[in-house]
């Protein structure tokens, strides 16, 4: 009795919703067709190693408005967070290569997590697309330190074994640290802690001897003369802090491991991909909005292409190499 | 002093333009909706508005984050009450009466107790903020890994304040807890521990997880069991009135939880779980009736509450006092500050003053839009507890793991919480307190982390622990919170005795 209440009316309508919904679904399928050719033509998904509010994220946060002012689709920010980040690294790198998925990662944190942690990734195979952030490594003091200047505190730290807080074993901090103080024969109780605030606190507070940490963690502390810096780790005077001295300028002949955050993509991105992320990141690099935005957070910014950011990369990871013996040893279980 | 006193009032003046209230409303709300949900806080919430404030005004841009900042809280102890589901892990000790609160048809009386939590909590702790942080700063600043370590052990000593009653079974859950807080990644010598070659467990475990499973989810397979009604009693007796009565009467407990909330609050080494759960606990140890909180105590709401609400405050002492943030969630606020040109520091209120004092004005006024919205809403809210159970269980269950989902979008976490609340269901079954598990898992990490750095800055000398007279005070305190429950015994055993002499023929 109540089939036959199904009347035509009702399979019209069937009818017509079928139609309407074939109609919708050849659109769909249709439209990102058409616009295939021309990259991107859909929104791209961008991973960050670590969780919303950390500086990785907070620098993609900034950038984002801008790439896609310049590529004129969404990018879609995605934090996998986990494992230091080799988690991120091990979904991205087997990605489809199509320029729709990247991954914001640091440096060296990347060459580290693959070479000490045994990450099931390899640094140099990911697509290097570009490298908008850096960040400095400094040593610091507290503000009423005994330590004049870096020849004071060597003098001083000659023949002691002073403690300095690092905010992770391993860490760029870590690696710039043991470099220096095998440089200039000093011994040193290295301190990990959570981080480079945790790091500074304790610095401050005076339970280590001093701090080296990435500047960006120490910022509000510096302008808030808490902390002073002795000296930073680069090749070029930061900026930022024109005032402090770099290893050339205190006659060390040592290598600095630079700290930087880029994006790249799976293995293979075919050139043309990469070439038009590339022009986005260049644009927002040289757009005054950007930059001026940049100054105000006191981020740094060193613009490097794909090929220089792909040369920087390796050039750490030959040193990370070269340092493998040393630091597993400092991670292995004491006995 | 005159030129002091103008940046004050159009500090003031700035927080009343009709923008700064709209973004103080807009931030108030976005900040209770992160904290109803689990996985989601204050940190995220904030992280994922900052693209949209780059080009305003920074005070404007600091009101809505500090109203996120504030009051998520409120949004967490909302659910922490009526569903036993924490929106964030520094609810979790609200959970402890108010829930029961709820069971007994009193959710409409805690929620009175949370929102006027926030209005005295977030207003003391405005005050102190505004007079004392570079005092309360600087003292925060003599805690090094000696004395951090030796507050965890003082807080795990006071769970002997908790598991009065069935001591064993308190001790075998805290060392559970202790044991959880070993898995995965060491921060301190790098290595992994526990994982067996399983790559989710390379990191410390979560929080989340770990409390919505052993509260949520194990009340969700009990209420399922049960059927009836959340209010078991079938109807709704407290008002919001009497929350806000009861709330008055407990002045001993509210200074404490203060004192313990602002404190902790601004060491950047324990956050609000920890200050919650030590006023509860301080509460319990200190109440005449001991064995009448987890059932419903009033006192059990208004101890985490008032120390949670003055915490987030507390965290901002050394924040901007020092530019050294009290918590992590802290640390994102103060990089918003600094990408919005007000740089903290004790030079900030010269350079910045007017943005800094419509900040703290806002802040006390996010307070009371909190409270408002508190004592409006509870009473709907309050009757989810008349839902039946068949009705209420599968929706608390999908919040449930969709907010353990959240925090990573992993769904190993999901999985995870779900064996977290089977634990806790058969924890509950054999008379196990679940509380001494997450304090062990809270508490374990800063002591165990914080314990292997001061003995690599004294060189594996124990004399470090008892050094400074903060690290002599700490260790005095845990000894006698540890003692102290024998001590009770043997007075009381004194005294009936003494009792028994005199009325001796």
């Amino acid at each position: 009795m109540k089939k036959g209440r199904i009347g035509t009316k009702d399979v019209r309508k069937a009818n017509l919703m079928a139609l309407a919904t074939a109609l919708v679904v050849t659109v769909a399928l249709a439209l990102p067709a058409s616009g295939a050719d021309k990259f991107p033509s859909n929104p791209i998904k961008l991973v960050i190693t670590h969780a919303a509010g950390t500086s990785n994220d907070v620098e993609a946060r900034t950038a984002q408005p801008f790439l896609q002012k310049y590529l004129g689709v969404p990018i879609v920010i995605e934090n996998m967070v986990g494992t230091g980040g080799r988690k991120s690294r091990e979904f991205v790198i087997k990605e489809k290569p199509d320029g729709y998925t990247l991954l914001s990662t640091g440096m060296p944190s990347c060459q580290i997590g693959e070479i000490l942690f045994k990450g099931r990734y390899q640094t140099l195979s990911f697509t290097h697309i570009y490298s908008l952030f850096s960040e400095s490594t400094a040593l610091l003091v507290k503000s009423d330190s005994p330590f004049k200047n870096m020849a004071d505190f060597v003098e001083k730290a000659k023949g002691k074994t002073l403690s300095c807080a690092v905010p992770g074993v391993g860490s760029t901090a870590h690696l710039n640290g043991i470099v220096l103080t095998r440089y200039l024969k000093l011994n040193t109780k290295w301190v990990p802690f959570d981080g480079g605030t945790e790091a500074l606190t304790a610095m401050a507070g005076g339970h280590v001897d001093y701090v080296i940490c990435d500047t960006g963690s120490a910022t509000a502390m510096l302008q808030g003369k808490v902390a002073r810096p002795l000296m930073i780790f680069e090749d070029k005077r930061d900026p930022r802090y024109a005032d402090v001295p770099i290893q050339k300028d205190l006659g060390y002949n040592v290598d600095t491991i630079p700290s930087l955050r880029g994006v790249v993509g799976p293995p293979n991105v075919p050139a043309d991909v990469v070439n038009i992320l590339e022009a986005a990141f260049i644009k927002s690099a040289q757009d005054k909005d950007f930059l001026a935005l940049a100054e105000k957070a006191k981020v740094k910014i060193t613009a490097r292409d794909a090929k220089q950011f792909f040369a920087v990369s390796k050039s750490i990871y030959d040193e990370i190499k070269a340092e493998e013996g040393n630091l597993s040893a400092m991670v292995k279980p004491e006995k | 002093m005159t030129d002091h006193w103008s940046l004050v009032v159009s500090g003031i003046t700035l927080a009343f333009t009709l923008k700064n209230i709209l973004a103080l409303i807009l931030g108030t709300v976005i900040g209770i909706v992160v904290g109803v949900l689990p996985g989601i806080g204050p940190t995220a919430g904030m992280a994922l508005l900052l693209p949209m404030t780059f080009g305003w005004p920074p005070a404007t841009a600091l009101i809505l984050m500090g109203a996120i900042f504030f009051s998520s809280n409120f949004g967490g102890s909302i659910t922490s009450i009526l569903i036993n589901a924490p929106g964030d892990a520094s609810n979790s000790a609200t959970m402890m009466d108010g829930f029961p609160m709820t069971e007994n048809g009193r959710g409409n009386e805690a929620l009175g107790i949370s929102a006027t939590s926030v209005i005295v909590g977030g207003g003391v702790g405005v005050i102190l903020l505004v007079f004392t942080a570079p005092l309360i700063a600087m003292f925060a600043l003599r805690f090094g890994p000696a004395e951090n370590a030796l507050l965890a052990v003082f807080a795990l000593s006071i769970i002997a304040a908790m598991v009065v009653g069935s001591p064993v079974k308190g001790l075998i859950s805290a060392g559970i807890g202790l044991f959880l807080a070993t898995i995965g990644y060491d921060g301190v010598s790098g290595n992994i521990r526990f994982s067996f070659g399983v790559p989710y467990f390379e990191d410390e475990l979560q929080l989340i997880p770990v409390v919505v499973g052993m509260f949520a989810v194990s009340q969700v397979i009990t209420m399922g069991e049960e059927g009836g009604t959340i209010a078991k009693v079938g109807k709704l007796a407290g008002s919001l009135m009497e929350g806000i009565k009861s709330y008055a009467r407990h002045p001993a407990t509210i200074l404490r939880s203060l004192g313990i909330g602002v404190f902790i609050g601004a060491l950047p080494a324990a956050g609000r779980v920890t200050s919650s759960f030590m006023a509860y606990a301080d509460a319990v140890r200190s109440s005449k009736n001991p064995e009448s909180f987890g059932k419903g105590n009033p006192e059990g709401v208004i101890a985490p509450e008032t120390a949670n609400n003055s915490c987030a405050m507390g965290d901002l002492i050394p924040t901007l006092a020092l530019g050294i943030p009290g918590s992590t969630a802290a640390a994102v606020f103060l990089g918003i500050m600094i990408m919005h040109g007000v740089v903290p520091g004790p030079r900030a209120f010269v350079d910045n003053g007017q943005v800094l004092y419509a900040l703290l004005t806002s802040l006390v006024l996010v307070t009371v839009v909190v409270f408002v919205f508190g004592i409006s809403c509870s009473g709907y809210f309050a009757r989810l507890s008349l839902l039946s159970n068949e009705v209420i269980v599968p929706y608390i269950l999908i919040f449930s793991l969709l907010g353990a989902y959240a925090i990573r979008n992993s769904f190993a976490d999901v999985l995870l919480t779900c064996f977290f609340g089977l634990l806790g269901y058969v924890m509950k079954r054999f008379g196990y307190n679940p509380v001494p598990l997450i304090l062990g898992l809270v508490l374990g990490e800063m002591a165990e982390k914080n314990f292997r750095r001061a003995m690599i800055v004294s060189d594996g000398s124990y004399s470090i622990f008892y050094a400074s007279w903060i690290a002599k005070i700490l260790l005095a305190m845990s000894l006698l919170s540890i003692i102290y429950p024998y001590l009770k015994v043997l007075y009381r055993r004194a005294g009936r005795g003494r009792r028994h002499v005199f009325s001796s023929p």
